[in-house]
């Protein structure tokens, strides 16, 4: 017989030979001994086998296949695979480049961001309430406020009742907020009226209230030495424990200063909310989902109730969404062959992978953090019935501005935009066999229904539906569809479902070949880009 | 075509054609040292029928690949994690027999099969955020919230 002696196959310089004894010691696992044992499954000791079924099986790769694995991930995938357990710990050492050192801190700072909020604490309400607006005149406050935190009535958005573990208060309803590291915290960007969670905010302990220009009370020991929006703005924050009620503009006495007044004043005056929906929300090619059925207003459907138990008041639900690709370092979407999609949000400055990008090419953003997809929603966020038309003439007659803007007028509700992070997933044999799903499916989820801050009845989905069929047959509809260049249905179509723009963005039909992904993105936005 | 005979850890016999063993270096070494094919079984300590019939099955599949290039220290060959369908299905197995495939793959010295392993755990990695890790590999958190403040003081925001 031949017998074989079986040694190493071969010899790596190791980079983790000081990690590996480390995370053996820490983890009680009996050195490996050089030779086969270290390169297979080590040992055929009973105890040592019992050992390792307590620990983790990625700890018991040998350190050169650990360092091979280490080599295909990125700074930041190292920097989360350290902060898991102490035993790994010693994978990451900070860096000595400034750069570096840089963005393993905001790696750092979005990892181990501690999420806390006042309220979790002391009350066991998890779900964000449609509470009343703030009135002076209302004495019970808990009327409106489950978290029994008192709101008094100030013309400051700061509440210092130390009872109530000092907060600010929602500029549009009067609302107590909870801090940016409530762990459902949704941050309305001042710039451009998109909600991010706190994993798309630059640096959340520093977020700046636009209302007061403090830091949030309970950060106010933290080190103010940096730039006033390095940290990013936010107008309000809607949470598990705080959403605007929908019906904002249908209170029938609302205060002089009140809070409407201020979300209208940001909706149709700051230039950011206005580009953001305009060159994206109105752009043809952007999708438009049916979502369900919504109900409308409270009020409208308790008399429709009234009137037709039968009918529950049901109209269809609508939403846009796009996708946008952000650098992690600065939290940017990634401008691609110089088209700006609208103010760049957030309002710190660009990372100097961003900056230095080369005009026209693509741009891979911080190469240390990374880039991250990011599924943007377009949401009606107020119902459309309000009696607010004396808030809007005051406030036309007091910003001059808006005098030549006629876009208000055309009052299809109030649409903000909620940011998801996504990830690729891969899917073998589908169709689409890389799709973007968001990291974390409950959490979007249920940031979704705060946004939305309604019940919407979705469809019943069929097993099979358009969305299943082949491309090619998909734009063999669309092809039917095209003929007649004056029905629009071509174009509805394009605009009800990705289905069929991913259908006719794979047929090329002058070139005759599939799109590129850039010809893709270039031709979805170029024209509609207001630069 | 010559066979050769593969005996696993658990003894259990496995004829595979020459060409698809020597994709193994170890092996493929081993037969050039001894300068005939052997018509005896040759051991695999370490690797049990199990994975030894998946690692055959990764051979045989791939048993017309050109060698693997040589610039294999290349920076942007070594960043991707980009893995052929076929092979990601072949990897679609549990935790357990992933890593004894990558352990396998290393002991044999069959360089494809391990990058391809390498390449699923970095995948089972990527984008995720500690937490998530923890899940997908079954590690506990063992932190205490000391080292945790401990960690956060250290990165601690610098001015840009």
């Amino acid at each position: 017989m031949v017998v074989l002696a079986l040694p190493l196959p071969r010899t790596r310089t190791l980079d983790l030979d000081r990690w590996a004894d480390v995370i053996r010691e820490r983890l009680n696992i009996p050195s490996v001994q050089d030779g086969a044992g270290s390169t297979a499954i080590p040992s055929d000791d009973d105890d040592n086998n019992l050992q390792r079924s307590s620990v983790p099986l990625l700890f018991t790769l040998p350190a050169e296949i650990f360092s091979l694995i280490l080599n295909r991930l990125t700074f930041r995938d190292i920097v989360a695979l350290s902060l898991t357990s102490r035993a790994l710990r010693d994978i990451y050492s900070p860096p000595e480049d400034l750069k570096r050192r840089r963005c393993a801190q905001k790696i750092h700072s979005v990892f181990l961001l501690p999420h806390v909020s006042p309220f979790e604490h002391s009350h066991n309400h998890n779900h964000y309430h449609y509470h009343q607006p703030y009135n002076k005149n209302s004495s019970n406050v808990n009327s409106y406020n489950n978290h029994g935190v008192s709101i008094h009535a100030s013309n400051s958005n700061f509440n210092p009742n130390p009872n109530s573990g000092a907060c600010y208060k929602c500029p549009y309803c009067a609302h107590p907020l909870c801090p940016p590291t409530c762990s459902t915290a949704l941050l309305l960007d001042s710039n451009t009226g998109i909600f991010f969670p706190a994993s798309l905010w630059p640096d959340c302990a520093r977020a700046r209230f636009l209302y007061t220009h403090k830091p949030h009370p309970s950060k106010e020991h933290v080190d103010c030495r940096q730039p006033p929006s390095t940290g990013g703005e936010y107008s309000t924050i809607w949470c598990s424990h705080h959403r605007c009620p929908r019906d904002l503009f249908s209170i029938k006495h609302i205060h002089k200063r009140s809070g409407p007044e201020s979300f209208l004043a940001e909706y149709r005056t700051r230039r950011g909310w206005k580009l953001a929906r305009k060159s994206r929300g109105q752009a043809p090619k952007l999708a438009r989902w049916f979502v369900g059925y919504k109900t409308k207003s409270q009020e409208e459907a308790l008399s429709i109730s009234k009137e037709h138990p039968d009918k529950a008041g049901r109209v269809g639900c609508f939403e846009k969404v796009f996708y946008e690709t952000f650098c992690r370092h600065c939290l940017r979407p990634i401008e691609h062959v110089g088209v700006k999609l609208y103010p760049r949000p957030l309002g710190s400055a660009s990372c100097s992978s961003c900056s230095n990008a080369p005009w026209g090419r693509w741009n891979r953003g911080c190469l240390d953090c990374g880039i991250v997809s990011v599924k943007i929603r377009m949401i009606d966020v107020f119902d459309e019935k309000w009696s607010g038309s004396k808030i809007f003439s005051k406030s036309k007659k007091r910003d001059g501005s808006l005098s030549n803007d006629l876009s208000w007028q055309e009052h299809d509700g109030y649409w903000l935009f909620l940011a998801t992070e996504c990830r690729i997933v891969s899917t073998i044999g589908a169709v689409e066999r890389r799709r973007l799903v968001p990291v974390n499916s409950e959490k979007a989820e249920d940031a979704l229904n705060i946004v939305r801050g309604r019940s919407i009845h979705n469809i019943e989905k069929s097993k099979v539906g358009i969305e299943h069929l082949p491309y090619k047959i998909l734009s063999q509809i669309l092809g039917y569809l095209q003929e007649d260049w004056e029905d629009p249905s071509w174009y509805s179509a394009l605009t009800a479902s990705y289905c069929f723009l991913k259908a006719s963005q794979r047929m090329h039909p002058f070139v005759g070949r599939p799109y590129t992904a850039e010809e893709v993105w270039r031709d979805s936005y170029r024209l509609h880009s207001i630069w | 075509m010559s066979q050769i005979i593969l005996l696993s850890s658990d003894n259990v016999e496995m004829k595979v054609d020459k060409e698809v063993a020597e994709r193994s270096i170890l092996i493929k070494n081993m037969l050039e040292d001894v300068g005939e094919t052997p018509d005896q079984a040759i051991p695999i300590p370490n690797v049990n029928e199990g994975v030894l019939r998946k690692v055959i099955e990764w051979c045989e599949h791939h048993r017309n690949d050109p060698p693997p290039p040589a610039d294999e220290d290349s920076d942007s060959r070594k960043k991707s994690t980009d893995i052929e369908e076929w092979d990601q299905k072949f990897m679609q197995v549990d935790q357990e027999m992933l890593f004894e495939i990558i352990l396998a793959a290393n002991y044999l010295d069959i360089k494809p099969l391990l990058d391809v392993g390498c390449k699923t755990v970095a995948n089972m990695i990527k984008g995720k955020s500690p937490e998530e890790i923890r899940k997908t590999f079954n590690i506990q958190n063992d932190f205490t919230p000391e080292e945790e403040d401990q960690i956060r003081r250290e990165n601690e925001w610098a001015e840009e």
